[in-house]
């Protein structure tokens, strides 16, 4: 962070400065007396100056330290062209001296932008591993002559026992100078950035010449050049090079260090430590079991495919038992149609009887599965009963679903008596798909008798519906 | 012309305005507490693993019948909808009548490196609509997606449309490879095998840096110079460190998850071309034909509103409703026009739907 804004040093300028302008100022009609007001860059600057400035502690002070060196780029500005008016600046012009001062000779001050990716992806180290960016640099100090000398030989086939180290240590060296190459070709994109942002300002600077539309304050320049930086950024950022280019520097890093994770683990191995492999080797089983597991438990407490089934199989029966009612009663009363909500809240309590019905017969872990499903499942009345007789009429799609209804219950119900009496001809006992289909066959033969208890609601059905079904 | 006209006057004059504001910072930041946010009350209704869903508690009884519950990102900690009592997109759905629950997803870590799209989607999402829907006693819900969040939602709802009654999608990415992405430009030819088996999870500070390299000048730098003006202001003060907090606490990317949305959404484009897969379930949007809200933001830097725009072509809803809000991808949550836009448009769209 060397490059960042000396916070000290800007204040001792700045009140040197000040001190200038009051004393060139004075005696000016125009200005107003610099002199009389208080000068806080005193304080200010006494403050900062001091090694410990902030009673509240150090936290505070890296809190300012950090904000300052997000606006070291307009603080930069704000005092080189200061410096220019002063007559202080090294360059002809205050612009120049500016621009030199905000970072933008570079494009962007280099402590954030002299290569933001690189630093990015330097920047995140391995829990407990030294950082990646220390470590290139002990690289490109220490071994980087040596390998550049000794490319060449890189490719060179090993021989003997101790051939695999040996193509071990080539293939590190060959991973390491890959990166520094793709990340030389990203530093000299970025410096294109550089040069392109710095085209476009001076063109939104030829547009500010009109009057009316100049630049008036530092403010106003930093933002003009922050657009035309950014600008210019997008547009390589967004382009095919730059693609290409990044996911070359992004591939080569990740090369580098997975080789040097490969020879920490080789070393951890000798030294019988377990490795990140290992771990993860553990951490995939572990979660290919759980998932395993979970998927075993949801199928055996009645897995949503299962629930799906039985639900569509109480409608159709549902359907069926209404069909019969028709044929039964072919003029239901009024008050029965007008009762068609009331209706669907007496029907929690079959499903009830129903699971007791089918769990008998049953036995094992199918049986075990099928009571919980049941008992989650909607009351098999609730979407035809809940609906007035008249209002399923009155919708085209509402009636090809009850007439759809109709014809699928009909199959569902001849297939599970045609089961239910194979069974039982067999002797056997029921598994748990043959007990729902007993379950569903008996249903169907009380369904006549029980239909007529549904039209009349009872007490205990009318407080449930009021409280909520579920 | 020449393009400046600064005068010394004035230039002074505005570096002493700077070193005003820096003074009076250095007293204000001495006073500000820690960092609070999330200002509704709420209960937790389910929990798994790390993930936690929540019910947030309004000044009143939900007027909703069907919960809304909010699929929220990976990448970024939930609490932006409810952020502080003035930028709360929760606070102003509960105000309006709705039930509201959210999915916090937790800060994964190494146990959590194994987690697939498929885990997650078809897992952790559907077992906390089931959660939901018993809470309420319905059987379907609202489901509301936000960012990456949506993209899931979309994939869930394709799934199981049975358990979805209304989606809503906020700033989701859908086509992944408009020209404008440029988090997809930079992931489009990148090794996503290579970079997950090396690095396992992806740390958040690389996310981070990531997001902030979209605007580097403006995001890095303008910002801090805005924070400036702002410095002898404890309430504004307070604001933007609030902001700060949320966006550099984002959990880390669990590592299998990372590797197929990079492949299959960012790469493969797959939401919109088709072969999306998650474990066993094909993903086809087509399949969406639940009534669908699309709320993006136009001057979104991270989903291009193109992305989100993109929807409309590629569900199978006939009852499809986008709009398009002036702002961010931040400010559709925190800004002052969002509190009074957005829930209300969700509220009333919901509502006809009810």
């Amino acid at each position: 962070m060397s490059e960042l804004l000396d916070v000290g040093q800007w204040a001792k300028n700045w009140e040197a400065m000040a001190r200038q302008a009051q004393a060139a100022m004075s005696g000016n009609p125009g200005m107003p007396a610099w002199s009389s007001a208080p000068m806080p860059g005193s304080a200010w600057m006494e403050n900062m100056t001091k090694v410990s400035p902030f009673a509240g502690g150090k936290q505070q002070s890296e809190a300012i330290e950090h904000l300052l060196a997000g606006a070291q780029g307009y603080l930069g500005m704000l005092q080189s062209l200061a410096n220019g008016v002063m007559g202080q600046g090294a360059g002809s012009s205050p612009l120049a001296d500016a621009l030199a001062g905000s970072g933008f000779a570079g494009a962007f001050p280099a402590s954030a932008m002299g290569n933001p990716f690189a630093a990015a992806i330097r920047g995140f180290g391995s829990q407990g591993a030294r950082g990646f960016e220390q470590m290139m640099e002990q690289f490109a100090t220490a071994a980087g002559p040596m390998f550049d000398k000794a490319k060449g030989a890189l490719q060179m086939p090993a021989f003997g026992p101790l051939r695999e180290k040996q193509e071990n240590l080539q293939k590190t060296a060959q991973v390491f100078i890959d990166y520094q190459e793709q990340s030389a070709r990203h530093d000299r994109l970025m410096l294109k950035v550089a040069e392109q942002s710095f085209a476009r300002f001076q063109l939104k600077l030829a547009e500010r010449e009109e009057p009316g539309r100049q630049i008036d304050s530092a403010r106003g320049l930093y933002d003009l050049w922050v657009d035309a930086a950014e600008e210019a950024y997008a547009e390589i950022a967004l382009s095919e090079e730059f693609r290409e280019i990044y996911a070359a520097v992004v591939d080569a890093q990740m090369r580098v260090r997975q080789q040097v994770q490969g020879e920490i683990e080789r070393f951890c191995n000798q030294l019988g430590m377990p490795t990140r492999s290992e771990v993860n080797s553990i951490g995939e089983r572990l979660q290919a079991l759980r998932r395993e597991f979970r998927s075993e438990r949801e199928n055996a407490g009645g897995g949503e495919a299962l629930q799906e089934e039985v639900a569509e199989l109480r409608r159709e029966l549902a359907a069926l038992k209404a069909a019969r009612e028709e044929g039964a009663k072919p003029q239901a009363s009024p008050a029965r149609v007008a009762a068609g909500k009331t209706a669907k809240t007496s029907k929690p309590a079959r499903p009830a009887k129903r699971t007791r019905v089918a769990r008998h017969p049953a036995s094992g872990k199918a049986a075990k599965a099928s009571v919980p499903a049941r008992a989650q499942v909607e009351p098999p009345a609730r979407s035809v009963a809940s609906k007035p007789a008249a209002a399923q009429e009155s919708t085209p799609t509402s009636g090809h679903r009850e007439q759809r209804r109709k014809s699928t219950a009909g199959k569902a119900q001849r297939k599970a008596v045609a089961v239910t009496k194979s069974r039982a001809a067999k002797g056997k006992k029921t598994a748990a798909s043959g007990s729902f289909a007993a379950s569903i066959a008996r249903f169907a033969r009380k369904s006549k008798s029980t239909a007529a208890s549904t039209a009349v609601p009872g007490p205990k059905e009318k407080a449930s519906k009021q409280g909520g079904s579920r | 012309m020449d393009p400046l006209n600064i005068e010394p006057f004035k230039l002074f004059e505005e570096a002493q305005k700077v070193q005003k504001k820096i003074m009076a910072g250095m007293q204000v930041l001495r006073t500000l507490d820690e960092v609070d946010f999330g200002c509704t009350e709420k209960e937790e209704v389910y929990r798994e693993d790390k993930l936690v869903v929540y019910r947030f508690r309004g000044e009143r009884e939900p007027t909703a019948e069907t919960p809304t519950l909010i699929v929220y990102a990976l990448v970024n900690r939930p609490y932006m909808v409810d952020l502080q009592e003035d930028k709360s997109l929760v606070r102003n759905l509960l105000a309006q009548g709705e039930d509201v629950y959210l999915i916090d997803w937790g800060y994964p870590d190494l146990a959590d490196r194994w987690l697939t799209l498929d885990d997650y989607i078809n897992g952790y999402i559907r077992r906390s609509v089931d959660a939901v829907a018993k809470k309420a006693g319905v059987k379907k819900i609202n489901v509301l997606g936000i960012c990456q969040g949506g993209a899931f939602s979309l994939c869930f709802t394709a799934i199981h449309p049975h358990k979805v009654k209304n989606l809503i999608t906020m700033v989701t990415p859908v086509d992944f490879h408009t020209p404008d992405n440029m988090l997809s430009n930079w992931t489009r030819n990148m090794d996503a095998d290579l970079f997950v088996n090396t690095i396992g999870n992806v740390p958040a500070d690389l996310m981070n840096w990531c997001y902030l390299m979209l605007k580097p000048m403006r995001l890095l730098q303008q910002k801090y110079v805005g924070m400036v003006d702002i410095l002898d202001n404890k309430a504004e003060l307070e604001n933007f460190l609030r902001m700060e907090k949320w966006i550099f606490d984002s959990p880390d990317q669990a590592g299998e998850a990372f590797r197929q949305f990079m492949r299959d959404f960012y790469q493969g484009n797959k939401l919109v071309r088709g072969g999306l897969k998650l474990g066993k379930h094909k993903v086809d949007l087509k399949n969406i034909t639940v009534p669908v809200l699309n709320i993006f933001a136009e001057q979104d830097h991270l989903v291009p509103p193109d992305s989100s725009r993109a929807l409309k072509g590629v569900i199978g809803s006939k009852d499809y409703t986008q709009i398009a809000f002036k702002g961010g991808h931040i400010g559709i949550y925190v800004s002052s026009r969002a509190q009074r836009e957005v829930p209300p448009a969700i509220h009333d769209w919901l509502r006809a739907r009810a």
